[in-house]
């Protein structure tokens, strides 16, 4: 059996100058061509360790270790990770004024892979993904994230992912904010995206993103740990029945 | 010479020190051998434009260094051009000097007169570098009905010369002048436009961008006088500072009595990189006029480090990232250079300095 994509081992993620414990002893194992999904209430913990894991700088990891593709990235900064195979779909992605989105790709598409990019073969791929996710094309020669709406950002991050094919996509709430047609098209980029080679660990507090995918585990956090893992069928428990419910029963 | 040079037109507390120009960025002293002999600029010109020998522009109106440094300028010019352009000139005219070891001085004087609804667009590069080198400029541009004039001043000196640059501007009705500024070397860099906005409907554009390292001393001083009816400035900069550099820029909007339905945008985006560059900014806005709009904005600061980890998360390094927010700054500038190689040289340029700052 191959080794695990992702393998997070007892880790403890602080913040801020008192050092404030947002994630502690948390374990986690992904493997390629697997589906994750993170899921607990607003504080829980979830967003701090898709952050922690793509190496915000902002979040200490002060025990633990995060393998990655069989390597220690627990102290790598972010651009280390990303050229390692992990994407980080941002849940308010940046706006970065004075560079294009079609400029910004092509850029980080050299970054990733480490060659020079076909600017022209680059282009027919972006103009076909963006078909797909019904993207106005001209969204490619406007700044990056500048006047877009929420649903646009949040495409153009599933964008990113699509042209840069990273090895594990994290994706934070991709579907808040999102109208009900817009969420239907980012699944299925999603759904294009993922193959037996990737993995997704996803936050979401709605299972219509989930669609036409195979979830494999559903992990809820609580009180900065993994407190329960199940299969896909817990999302719909969980959505129905709530995280209170969850924790009473696990209580009895 | 020159201690007001550079001078805001409504002077603030004195101690802020940025009512004029400091006395490191004065002119400078003519040498005891006078100015070195520079090669004479003859560019190519298109259809449509002609090099008169002489030009009449006695009477006009002062640049933002001010009429002394006008005058001086003008006296001092060993390099003097006339343009005049009437129809729509299809090509750039392209002004290339540099300074070297035999060629340390080149004090340029350049007069563009553009006819009633003609348009042409002027490139003024300076590169090179040399001890005690000095690349001083005095454009004086005339801009009639409907004319449209675009002046495009790219310098990419080294970091011994010093540099003076001043710009004058008169504009008709409906008249509409452009002024891309990019200044990226030199110890001393001290530039001064003053738009004239007297007839109805004329409009001023200024993007400028610089970049301070070292010891550099900047010094800016950019003024649009609105008197007539609804005119439109929109004077908008950019700059990197480091090391110990210290820059003053000044922008002033002036909505004078009659300038009804004026309007006038100017803002910064000063990026520092270190805390030992001094930043001043005073922006200024005059208004002797009720119906009008005057808008300034400064961004102060360090790099954004939200977006600095974005960037990263997509692959890019510290430097990389870096270099493509001031990229991202310097784009509305470099985007408006006509010639593609030039805009190629002007993006190596940063990303050199840039490159000499973050490898230390």
């Amino acid at each position: 059996m191959s080794s695990p994509l992702l393998e997070v081992k007892d880790l403890q993620v602080v913040v801020g100058e008192e050092n404030k414990v947002l994630l502690d002893g948390l374990n986690l194992t992904v493997n390629a061509g697997e589906t994750h999904v993170l899921m607990g209430h607003n504080g829980a913990g979830k967003s701090t360790l898709m952050s922690a894991l793509m190496g915000d700088p902002r979040y200490t990891v002060t025990r633990g270790q995060i393998i990655f593709r069989g390597q220690d990235i627990t102290h790598e900064t972010a651009d280390v990770r990303a050229r390692a195979g992990m994407f980080l779909s941002f849940q308010t992605p940046e706006e970065i004024p004075g560079i294009t989105l079609e400029s910004f790709l092509r850029t980080a598409a050299g970054a990733v892979t480490g060659k020079p990019v076909k600017v022209m073969k680059f282009r027919h791929e972006m103009a076909a993904q963006m078909e797909a996710l019904n993207m106005d094309p001209s969204y490619a020669d406007r700044y990056l994230n500048v006047g877009f709406s929420g649903g646009e950002k949040k495409k153009a991050e599933i964008l990113q992912l699509l042209m840069l094919k990273p090895a594990l996509a994290l994706l934070d709430e991709t579907d808040s904010g999102l109208d009900v047609d817009a969420v239907k098209t980012v699944a299925s980029g999603i759904k294009a995206y993922h193959n037996a080679d990737n993995a997704l660990i996803i936050i979401t507090h709605n299972a219509k993103i989930l669609e036409g995918l195979q979830v494999d585990y559903v992990h809820v956090l609580d009180d900065a740990r993994i407190v329960r893992t199940g299969d896909g069928s817990l999302v719909n428990e969980i959505i129905e029945e709530g995280f209170t419910a969850l924790k009473e029963d696990e209580a009895k | 010479m020159n201690s007001t040079m550079n001078r805001l037109p409504v002077s603030t507390w004195n101690p802020l020190g940025v009512n004029y120009a400091p006395a490191s960025a004065a002119l400078p002293g003519v040498p005891a051998g006078g100015w070195a002999k520079a090669a004479a600029l003859s560019p190519a010109l298109p259809a449509g434009v002609i090099a008169p020998t002489e030009a009449d522009f006695a009477h006009f109106a002062e640049s933002g260094m001010g009429t002394e440094a006008d005058s001086w300028l003008a006296e001092n010019a060993n390099l003097v051009n006339h343009l005049a352009v009437s129809g729509t000139a299809d090509a750039p005219v392209v002004f290339e000097t540099k300074l070297d070891a035999d060629h340390p001085h080149a004090l340029t004087y350049l007069t563009v007169d553009a006819a009633a609804g003609s348009s042409l667009t002027v490139v003024q590069v300076v590169r090179g570098d040399a001890e005690n080198g000095v690349s001083a400029n005095l454009t004086r541009i005339r801009a009639a009905e409907n004319a449209h004039v675009i002046l495009v001043q790219v310098q990419l000196l080294g970091n011994q010369a010093r540099r003076w640059n001043a710009v004058a501007i008169e504009e008709a009705t409906s008249a509409r002048v452009e002024q891309v500024r990019i200044e990226l070397g030199g110890a001393v860099t001290a530039c001064g436009t003053r738009a004239v906005l007297d007839h109805n409907k004329c409009e001023y554009d200024l993007d400028a961008v610089y970049f301070g390292s070292g010891s550099d001393v900047l010094d800016f001083n950019d003024v649009s006088v609105h008197t007539g009816k609804d005119t439109l400035c929109e004077m908008h900069t950019a700059g990197v500072l480091t090391g110990h550099a210290s820059k003053i820029l000044r922008g002033t909007v002036d909505f004078q009595r009659g300038a009804k339905r004026g309007v006038g945008h100017e803002s910064e985006d000063v990026l520092l990189f270190s805390p030992n560059a001094r930043n001043r900014t005073a922006p200024l806005i005059l208004c002797g006029e009720e119906e009008v709009e005057g808008q300034h904005a400064a961004s102060v600061g360090r790099l954004d480090e939200n977006k600095l980890y974005y960037l990263r998360s997509r692959g890019l390094s510290e430097a990389q990232a870096r270099r493509l927010m001031v990229d991202a700054r310097f784009a509305p500038a470099i985007d408006k250079i006509p010639l593609a190689d030039l805009q190629d040289e002007v993006r190596e340029n940063v990303a050199g300095r840039l490159n000499d700052e973050l490898d230390g």
